[in-house]
């Protein structure tokens, strides 16, 4: 944010009178410059992604034989980008709070205020558009309406989690896991019955083996299938 | 004349039913088709070996023929285990006087698969001809003769004898016994090749698209144990004791110049290989064991 760049200097309230007596050049060091102008590059970012959807699904709606819309994947895919950007947006204005609560903007002597002066207006708007009034409006009467149905807030919701979470830990915490048999069945092989279980277990298992050496002729190795093709071809192994 | 694609593997026989499971549920196919084929692997009788001449083709090969018959025979499940001492397996005798079935011989010569390196699957051109015979030559007087007199032949495997057995009996009868059971023995002969090994194949195919997925084994005359073979049947053992499964996965292609075609058919069977690949591991056969050329040193 250098001065040819923007004609308007930012200063914090506790400077501003010096600087307007005495007209020194303007002292940017205060001021988290590239967060600030990371915010403009991220917002510039979501318009464009925006932009990008909006031309696909308007591009399949005004021709729905040539374009096609794009997949579901690609949809969650561009969704799923969207939200970090807005996360990472919400970050930067979050820890710039302060700084950005306290900042007045004006424009410098040099600026051609009546020649730029649509721009002027423009620039100094403090006050949201009235249509982005009425979408944070209705935004929000459409989250209280949700929550005075379900009559839980996300607090509530976020305070349940936290108790779930809790929860399991503690239940997990009082148990020890060790081999693959629960306490009462490794009782249950301990007795005569168990033992005798066990025994039969081991004689099947012996048994399918015995079957399976039978099978195999003395679990000889299968012939390669290039050997059995030799033979198909030259009747010879 | 196909040119067919192909890949191979095995599977013990204790995955048998899983892997037809799986192969059921991929091609959705639930009654497999049933194979039972019986092969005579035949060889030129006389070695041909021209001069050598500069400016001619002397590249001339012979070649192994296989003769591809049905056999018809219920009484082999293919998903039971064929034991050493189990039940005894027997196949029906095809060249008996009794036998008047109509047979299709196929006769089949097949070229050394394609050399090459990074191939995707083992490409081979294959020859084929059919032929229906039928014994029509003899009457059936002769026949009720022929049966009392002679009813301990030999199979035909051991072909040496009828030779000796013509040049004996002088009689009329027997000689046309002879060429009656043996007919297509004779035939061959005619045709100046000599029958070295027999098998039988008993199994079952499935289709996938173009894929034809075959799952066999490969039974041999049993000749350790004497007089278990009877007059009607011939005693069988399992080429592999292990009771191994052989596994041929294969397309044809019906020009081997047809490029876009093989190509296709390739990367189908490469997929194919891909999918299979936690059941069974596709492989591309050696060329080297398919080489049904006559090496002329034997």
């Amino acid at each position: 944010m250098s001065q040819t760049q923007t004609p308007f200097n930012i200063s914090t309230p506790n400077s501003t009178h010096q600087q307007v007596t005495q007209h020194p050049p303007p002292d940017f060091s205060q001021i988290p410059t590239d967060s600030l102008e990371s915010i403009r590059n991220r917002l510039n970012q979501i318009h464009l992604s925006l932009r990008k959807l909006a031309d696909q699904i308007n591009g399949h709606n005004r021709h729905p034989n040539k374009i096609k819309l794009p997949s579901y994947s690609h949809f969650q895919n561009q969704f799923q980008v969207l939200i970090t950007q807005l996360t990472s947006i919400a970050s930067i204005l979050y820890s710039n709070e302060d700084l950005l609560r306290n900042t007045n903007v004006y424009p410098v002597p040099n600026f051609p205020t009546s020649a730029q002066e649509g721009l002027l207006t423009t620039l100094l708007r403090k006050k949201a558009l009235p249509e982005v009034d009425e979408w944070t409006t209705t935004a929000l009467a459409k989250s209280e309406s949700e929550s005075a149905q379900t009559s839980m807030n996300l607090q509530k919701y976020d305070e349940l989690a936290q108790w779930c979470f809790a929860k399991v830990q503690e239940l997990r915490d009082e148990f020890q896991f060790y081999g693959f048999h629960t306490v009462e069945e490794l009782d249950f092989l301990e007795t005569t019955e168990g033992k005798k279980e066990a025994q039969e277990k081991k004689e099947l298992e012996n048994q399918r083996e015995e079957l399976e050496i039978k099978l195999t002729a003395g679990n000889k190795k299968g012939l390669h299938p290039n050997q059995v093709l030799k033979f198909m071809y030259q009747g010879q192994i | 004349m196909v040119h067919q694609l192909s890949l191979v593997s095995s599977i013990p026989h204790n995955k048998y039913l899983q892997t037809i499971s799986t192969l059921q549920a991929l091609t959705g196919l639930v009654q497999p088709q049933p194979i039972s084929t019986y092969t005579l692997i035949s060889k030129p009788s006389t070695v041909f070996k021209p001069k050598f001449e500069p400016g001619k083709v002397n590249q001339i090969e012979q070649y192994f023929m296989k003769c591809i018959t049905n056999w018809r025979d219920d009484s082999i499940d293919i998903s039971k285990p064929i034991l050493k001492d189990g039940d005894i397996v027997s196949a029906r005798r095809l060249f008996r006087p009794d036998d008047k079935t109509e047979r299709v011989w196929t006769l089949q010569i097949s070229d050394i698969p394609i050399a090459g390196k990074n191939q995707g699957c083992c490409q081979q051109t294959v020859y084929e001809s059919t032929l229906v015979h039928t014994h029509t030559r003899i009457d059936l007087n002769l026949e009720d003769k022929v049966k009392e007199g002679k009813d301990d032949f030999e199979d035909f495997i051991e072909i040496d004898p009828p030779e000796d057995s013509e040049v004996d009996s002088k009689k009329t009868e027997d000689a046309l016994a002879e060429q009656r059971r043996a007919s297509f023995l004779v035939f061959l002969q005619d045709l100046g090749y000599e029958v070295i090994n027999q098998f039988w194949i008993k199994g079952i195919r499935f289709f996938h698209g173009d894929i034809i997925i075959e799952i066999f084994k490969v039974l041999i005359r049993d000749d350790t144990t004497a007089n278990n073979s009877t007059a009607e049947r011939i005693k069988l053992k399992l080429l592999d004791e292990s009771n191994t499964f052989q596994i041929r996965v294969y397309m044809n292609v019906s020009k081997s110049t047809d490029v876009e075609q093989i190509n296709h058919g390739t990367k189908e069977l490469i997929k194919l290989q891909e999918f299979l690949k936690n059941l069974f591991i596709l492989e591309i056969p050696d060329r080297i064991f398919m080489d049904s050329r006559v090496t002329l040193t034997k």
